[in-house]
């Protein structure tokens, strides 16, 4: 009797917490999950056809990396109640407000064209023309926003991170050998030596793992959320959940395409799913569907990163739960933003793939500042009181900001001069 | 009633522009003043930034140059 009534206690202890868990989770496991957007699915399927399952460990450690910078974003918001386009501004004063503000444009309207890339090229798989992908998309992305509650949105987004996880069964369908994905890939090794090829590989690796919008991205969120500072633990929490569950994403495309097309230089995602088409077409579709829904996520995302960082600044109405005719500079930005990028896909002989490098480029002028304001604000008592960082956050942080810095400016430099590393 | 580009086009366009403009100033006035103090980490910091920014505008010039002399 006695082990019957702990057993229900602690039954109904788990079950409240997953309740608990699932009423505040939202902003750290979209951020995440969005970060493998079309461009990462890229950087992957990639890496796995050209060094097989050996750099599975890499993308193990690059895990803590972006739980580290993003758990900043949480306490900054929640204790805040400011996005972090608004915070730099009224820190360090309009010069880096608007440098902040007009790069973080720039960087996302960008990413959002390579995001459109994605999805044409996904659809394009199944026949599917790309104008038609654009407008469907453009059409279900103002459906979501305008239902003027933040919760649903929220919600709804989460269903499409659930989509995300659809590399998982085409890992399984491939049949990998375990004996192999294990002993390649969890022992830390450097195929073929540390030369400059492999080189390039880390640092996009690296380069996909934080990008300047998921600062701004969760930061905002977590403030539309309305979370306080007695949530900070759940906002981790959901943050770290986020990062083990975007590292699953990552290491099952790299199985996939390890497995599949090992030896072989990819340049796309979507090209990787082209090619599976003919031998295996189950794990193209699944490939194809899941580069559509990357890029779906991370133009859902990022559109709403630059509403909200405009709202912030200019004192518009930036709130998910304002209806559309209460925040309609808000809403148009969002559209706005959406449109453009979507339209520059479907130009004739558009230099695309210039888009595509340029993104690398801007990103690098605008990550290191939003970082280094990061972690200066998160330093500062009268801002963050207790729950400013600690020696352990900031030897932690100050570490993993530096690595970055300096590997995605090498990234782009190399971006900008390829002959660079060899 | 005959269509007007002065006031079908032209004086919205100018209202939206006027009124970006007063919004802009207002911002710049309201932010003018750093909240953050100013310690000599903070300064260092943000001086290492600014020059940072400059290497790498001065970097995508090379390249431009690069470009259109075909060097």
């Amino acid at each position: 009797m006695d082990f019957l009534s702990r057993f229900y206690f602690n039954y109904r202890r788990i079950i409240k917490t997953i309740q608990i868990y699932l009423l505040l989770a939202g902003p750290g496991l979209i951020v995440m999950i969005a970060d493998n957007d079309a461009g990462g699915i890229t950087t992957y399927a990639a890496t796995g056809a050209k060094f097989g399952y050996n750099l599975i460990w890499f993308l193990i450690l690059l895990g803590p990396v972006a739980y580290f910078v993003q758990e900043m974003t949480v306490r900054l918001g929640a204790v805040t109640k400011h996005g972090h386009a608004e915070a730099i501004f009224s820190a360090f004063g309009s010069f880096w407000g608007w440098f902040s503000l007009l790069d973080l444009s720039l960087v996302n309207w960008l990413t959002l064209v390579t995001e459109f890339i994605g999805m044409t090229a996904g659809l394009s798989i199944f026949g599917i023309p790309p104008v038609l992908t654009v407008i469907i998309v453009v059409a279900i992305m103002m459906a979501i926003v305008i239902s003027g509650r933040y919760w649903t949105w929220e919600k709804i987004t989460m269903v499409l991170c659930l989509v995300n996880l659809i590399y998982i069964p085409a890992a399984f369908l491939v049949h990998p050998s375990m004996d192999q994905v294990i002993h390649n890939g969890f022992i830390p090794n450097f195929p073929g030596g540390f030369n400059g090829e492999l080189f390039f590989f880390l640092m996009a690796n690296i380069g996909t793992t934080i990008a300047p919008w998921m600062i701004f991205f969760q930061q905002s969120a977590v403030v539309d959320k309305q979370m306080k500072e007695k949530d900070i633990p759940w906002g981790k929490f959901d943050t770290a959940v986020g990062a083990v569950f975007t590292v699953i994403v990552a290491v099952f495309i790299i199985i996939v395409t390890g497995t599949l097309l090992h030896g072989m230089d990819v340049e796309s995602a979507a090209q990787a799913a082209g090619i599976m088409m003919a031998t295996n077409p189950w794990v193209g579709t699944l490939l194809a569907i899941g580069l559509f829904d990357a890029g779906f996520l991370g133009a859902l995302c990022i559109a709403l990163t630059s509403s909200w960082a405009f709202g912030e600044v200019f004192g518009w109405a930036h709130s998910l739960n304002y209806k559309v005719k209460e925040a309609i500079w808000f809403y148009l930005f969002y559209f706005f933003g959406l449109v453009t990028a979507g339209c520059v896909v479907l130009i004739p002989g558009a230099p695309l793939v210039l888009i595509t490098l340029f993104v690398q480029v801007v990103a690098v002028t605008l990550l290191p500042a939003a970082l280094v304001f990061l972690i200066i604000l998160l330093n500062n008592e009268e801002i963050m009181g207790k729950y400013k960082n600690t020696l352990f956050d900031n030897i932690a942080n100050i570490t993993i900001v530096t690595c970055i810095i300096v590997v995605s400016s090498l990234y782009g430099i190399s971006t900008l001069f390829p002959k660079l590393f060899g | 009633m005959a269509f007007s580009l002065q006031n079908g086009i032209i004086e919205p366009l100018k209202t939206v522009f006027e009124n970006g403009a007063a919004a802009v100033v207002a911002i710049n006035r309201k932010y003018a003043h750093p909240k953050i103090t100013m310690s000599p980490v903070v300064k260092a910091a943000l001086l290492l930034l600014r020059l940072y920014l400059i290497f790498l505008v001065a970097l995508l010039a090379y390249k431009f140059y690069t470009i259109v002399t075909g060097a």
